[in-house]
């Protein structure tokens, strides 16, 4: 080794960040080269010094005062508001669903506000009714399936319950499935008028109408709703399904060029807390580990993270096609050390000594 | 022996890299159930749950605020940060894709906070007049160490606050953002890598700077032995 690599390295040696190799060859030319050991020591010393006024925690004082100003803060911000939670859409509006407000919640506003016990009775009443008529009504129209022109579920157009007399708002009718399930949900309420001092009450809502979508899994529009689901973390039945079928797309090479798929299998590898889940997001990523760093950065991670040996051990076999780069070495050395596992233990070995040594 | 350089260095998210050798290294798997955890809460907080926020805040809040007041030496600063920067993750939580950790997420937040609020403060004090040195002031060390606890040694401490303000006037020389991959490196113990996802940029422009600051640090502090 030469001194001015030797001191370039010196830096990232004492800051941790030198790998093993390369440790060891700086620590073996130090020993025989007198002037880089001497900088050595001044970078040990200037450590030692640092380490002197380490950092200190926050006072517990600070960190209260610092969150019940936060919390004042909070309570000021409107909670987010309709356009944010459709722009959530993809993520965060199927949740919303399953605790929207149903009909009886909503109108318990309007009860709310005429005040009155009789006036929320005689409302809530007389609007539901119309309300189950209405969805009668409409799901017993024949209405051809629509496509879906976005992908967020469709909310349909703004609704009026006029003093309790139903309205539907828009001059196309409501596009529901016939199916027995497809029953419009309230997604808010999104405004309140009253009419002077009479009990009439004007309340804006809107629905969301559930669709169907027939179609290839190489249907774009299909694809995104599958991309959709697979970020969905409130039905694990449904989240199971799409990674299955995107993973099994990538594994066959289609689809997964542009990246959003990849991207969705890199997360559920991450975030899914069901282990054949995550087993299967790591088959289709399995074509783009030598190609695809933050592939090879997900597949790492789950190797020392994921707590199931079985995702761990399929991990550790895709690695073995990879040219080995110290990143790669540096994990097979933990798991050889520190994996739970005797067998991933062992393997990570075996395949340590087949490796070619780091370029 | 094949040359393994620093060029090379691993491509490796923050949490991969808090595991690896040479790190104290947490207990392996029990991060999963963590950022699982994590997900969740965001995944209800993105819909509107306060709550759930909340638990969040409790989540990274401390470290948030060691970071701040560490960076800044001020309280009110650092509180003032803190609030900033969970003000805005709640305001921005809905652009949240789950692309990086919310730790990452949120500590780009936090920095750059930070940073703004260190290049405010540096301009303020290049324009100041009367440049105070940290050894010419004066102040009266013997004061703040006698009210603490008995039987240790004044002189020691004494000298452990002079080396604490020697330190302390070397770290403000750096360019806030010197300081700050400093600070995330040493202090904060975060790898290269995840520095350079914090602060947008690469793993090689994170280390550059890094090098630049132990450098200058080196030359400030050379004769600490
Ligand atoms: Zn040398």
């Amino acid at each position: 080794m030469q001194c001015d690599k030797a001191q370039l390295q010196i830096i990232a040696y004492i800051h941790g960040e030198l790998d093993e190799d390369a440790s060891a060859e700086l620590e073996l030319h130090t020993l025989a080269c007198e002037r880089c050991a001497t900088e050595l020591e001044v970078y040990q010393a200037l450590q030692r010094a640092l380490a002197l006024t380490p950092v200190e925690e926050p006072s517990p004082n600070l960190l209260a005062q610092s969150r019940i100003r936060l919390d004042q803060a909070l309570d000021q911000v409107h909670s987010p508001s309709l356009w944010l939670r459709l722009q959530i859409g993809a993520f965060g509006l199927f949740a919303q669903l399953r605790s929207a407000p149903g009909v009886a919640a909503g109108l318990a506003v309007v009860g709310f506000l005429l005040g009155g016990f009789a006036g929320q009775v005689w409302m809530q009443h007389n609007a539901r009714t119309q309300l189950a008529q209405s969805v009668q009504l409409a799901r017993n129209t024949p209405v051809a399936r629509p496509m879906p022109q976005t992908l967020a579920p469709q909310i349909a157009p703004v609704q009026s319950i006029h003093g309790g007399a139903l309205e539907n708002a828009s001059t196309g009718s409501v596009a529901a499935d016939n199916a027995p399930t497809a029953v419009p949900q309230i997604f808010n309420v999104s405004r309140i008028v009253r009419h002077g001092d009479t009990h009439m009450v004007e309340v804006q809502y809107n629905q969301i109408v559930p669709q169907t979508l027939e179609g290839s899994v190489d249907d774009p529009a299909v694809q995104q709703l599958l991309l959709m689901a697979a970020g969905n973390g409130t039905d694990p039945v449904v989240q199971d399904d799409s990674v299955a079928l995107l993973a099994q797309q990538c594994s066959q090479g289609r689809y997964c060029a542009g990246g959003p798929v990849r991207t969705a299998l890199m997360v559920a590898l991450r975030y899914d807390r069901d282990a054949s889940v995550r087993a299967k997001a790591l088959d289709g990523l399995q074509p783009y580990v030598a190609e695809d760093t933050r592939v090879r950065d997900a597949i790492l991670e789950s190797l020392l993270h994921d707590p199931s040996a079985q995702v761990r051990s399929s991990a550790l076999q895709m690695l073995e096609p990879v040219e080995a780069d110290s990143s790669v070495h540096m994990v097979l050395e933990t798991l050889a050390q520190q994996d739970p596992n005797p067998q991933i233990r062992a393997a990570s070995a075996q395949a340590l000594l087949q490796m070619p040594p780091t370029q | 022996m094949p040359t393994a350089t620093l060029i090379l260095q691993p491509i490796l998210s923050p949490r991969l890299r808090q595991m690896l050798p040479g790190i104290q290294s947490k207990k392996v798997s029990n991060e999963l159930p963590e950022r699982i955890e994590d997900a969740e809460l965001i995944r209800a907080a993105q819909s509107g749950s306060r709550t759930a926020f909340d638990a969040l805040v409790r989540r990274y809040d401390q470290s948030v605020l060691r970071l701040a007041l560490h960076l800044t030496g001020s309280e009110q600063d650092a509180q003032d940060i803190y609030q900033e920067a969970f003000l805005k993750a709640y305001r921005h939580l809905g652009s949240f894709r789950f692309e990086c950790s919310f730790y990452t997420w949120m500590y780009r937040i936090v920095t750059n906070l930070c940073l703004d609020q260190m290049r405010r403060k540096k301009t303020r004090r290049e324009e100041s007049t009367i440049a105070v040195t940290a050894q010419g002031e004066e102040r009266d060390l013997l004061d703040s160490v006698a009210d603490r606890r008995a039987g240790f040694n004044p002189e020691q401490e004494l000298e452990r606050l002079r080396l604490g303000d020697r330190i302390q006037s070397a770290l403000d020389m750096l360019s806030p953002r010197e300081r700050m991959v400093f600070e995330l490196k040493h202090y904060q113990g975060l790898r290269l890598r995840a520095i350079g996802e914090i602060l947008n940029t690469s793993e090689e422009t994170a280390k550059n700077t890094l090098f630049r600051a132990t450098r200058k640090l080196r030359g400030q502090l050379a004769d600490l032995r």
